[in-house]
């Protein structure tokens, strides 16, 4: 297999392509590009924040822009049209995510896959929950922001799919979604597995022994709903971000992500707000009861997915085709397990 | 007595933490180095040998199980017959702790396989014979424990 260099791309060559490439695209003299820097630990894009300075006389003034760009080995494939799309969509909805402004869909810019979007205010945190409190929220501040990503969820999930023009970008799934998630998961395991991988075939068995029914309506998926990907600006979400996994499914797999076990201690407050209050009000909100079997397929799904995810940053590490370490994936693989037969 | 690989390993991380990473001017590198340290954090340098080779052991236990109740029963023998030299083959004795890693590591890789097309078939024989405890209990003994393991 060719082996490529992981990506270690100074900001000096690139902003000199993003000044040409904004500049290709704005009225009002020079673009100038400043403050480039990658930022974060994104596993599936390279996020590098700048300001680009355009306008004539009067009208010139500093934008706040960000550059995702496909890394050279993704864990995720996604297509960066339908994100970009997507985005475009969302923008006359209620839910709050960035404005897109411009995409290279092949690459020839930016060498990779790539897209410009508005850079919002605010910032996002993993642990913005947790005692650390990274973000000096306050325990109050905290269970509101938790309270408040709850109804963000509904919100995106009562999306009307066919007003917001969003089947046009999103394929339906062409089956049942649990059905269709469980088979795309389960070959991307067999792409990636360079060993056997004991407790994720297990866990995969017991996925296909209990399927749910399919939902009652197809809702907007996020598919990586998690406190990681809010951004928060003074207390309150400004948009939700990362969308590149987005689909049109069960709503319960949204559920299932934020609920699994695995996330028990990002994605709630003990004593405060807990998995139980959280599915309360998203029942009280969306207007329909979860399905505990149901949402536990979807909860050990997410796991699995994780694990699979993982298990291919450990093969790119390996192959010297990634800058981010991985140790071995059998942790997150037994916690697969261990959520299917608990 | 000689530093242990886990005391190495700690001298290392603190190096990184107390005296690179200051010095680290990117935001992406920090954020790599952090993760270099969480990733020799959650390595067990000293045991991992031993566990290992504990979990091949108890595989094997899980083939002579597996074996037992397929000979047990002609249906069973048909039915997991492509299976039983496997079973049979794994259940040697107890392997000598001081074979190299490769070794252990080799033999985790085949007997892991071999558990994979166990728990299958396995699976599907609950399906068709829900009545069968001793296939479920045999099931539900191999998932339990790999799902301890990590």
């Amino acid at each position: 297999m060719t082996r490529m260099a992981p990506s270690v791309e100074t900001p000096v060559p690139l902003q000199g392509r993003i000044a040409d490439f904004i500049g290709a695209r704005v009225d009002g003299g020079a673009v100038e590009v400043s403050g480039l820097h990658r930022v974060g630990g994104g596993s599936s894009r390279e996020n590098w924040p700048f300001d680009a300075l355009w306008g004539n006389g009067g009208s010139r003034r500093s934008h706040a822009l960000l550059l995702r760009r496909d890394p050279q080995d993704s864990v995720v494939s996604s297509d960066r049209d339908v994100e970009f799309n997507l985005l475009g969509a969302l923008e006359s909805t209620p839910v709050p995510a960035p404005r897109a402004l411009w995409i290279d869909e092949a690459g020839n810019h930016f060498d990779r896959p790539s897209m410009i979007l508005e850079r919002c205010p605010g910032s996002a945190a993993r642990s913005v929950l947790r005692d650390k409190d990274p973000l000096g929220l306050g325990l109050p501040g905290q269970v509101g922001l938790a309270q408040e990503l709850c109804r963000l969820l509904v919100t995106v999930h009562r999306l009307d799919v066919g007003d917001a023009g969003l089947d046009g970008i999103l394929q339906p799934p062409p089956n049942n979604p649990a059905e269709d998630q469980l088979r795309m998961w389960l070959a991307e395991l067999d792409r990636q597995e360079t060993a056997p991988e004991p407790q994720l075939r297990m866990a995969a068995t017991w996925l296909g022994d209990n399927l749910p029914d399919p939902p009652e309506r197809l809702v907007l998926v996020h598919g990586d709903f998690r406190p990681a990907n809010v951004l928060v600006h003074e207390g309150r979400i400004e948009a939700l971000l990362d969308w590149e996994l987005a689909r049109l499914g069960d709503p319960l797999d949204d559920l299932g992500w934020y609920t699994a076990p695995l996330y028990r201690q990002e994605h709630f407050i003990p004593g405060f707000w807990e998995a139980s209050d959280f599915l309360a009000c998203y029942e009280q909100l969306a207007g329909f009861a979860v399905e505990p079997a149901a949402l536990k397929f979807w909860q050990v799904l997410a796991t699995f997915r994780l694990a699979v995810i993982a298990l291919t940053s450990v093969r790119s590490f390996r192959e010297g085709t990634a800058d981010r370490p991985t140790a071995p994936v059998t942790g997150i693989a037994a916690q697969a397990l261990a959520a299917a037969i608990s | 007595m000689q530093p242990t690989p886990a005391e190495v390993i700690t001298g290392i991380r603190r190096i990184l933490k107390d005296v690179v990473e200051p010095s680290v001017g990117s935001d992406y590198a920090r954020n790599r180095l952090a993760e270099v340290r969480a990733v020799l954090a959650q390595i067990d340098w000293n045991d991992s040998l031993t566990h290992l080779a504990r979990d091949n052991s108890a595989v094997s236990d899980f083939a002579g199980q597996a074996a037992d109740w397929v000979n047990a029963a002609p249906e069973r023998r048909a039915a997991f017959a492509g299976l039983l030299p496997g079973l049979t083959e794994a259940q040697r004795p107890a392997v000598d702790v001081v074979e190299p890693f490769a070794v252990h590591n080799e033999r985790s890789e085949a007997y892991s396989r071999l558990m994979v097309s166990l728990t299958d078939c396995l699976a599907a024989w609950v399906r068709e014979h829900p009545a069968d405890d001793g296939a479920a209990e045999l099931l539900d003994r191999i998932r339990r424990h790999y799902a301890r393991l990590g």
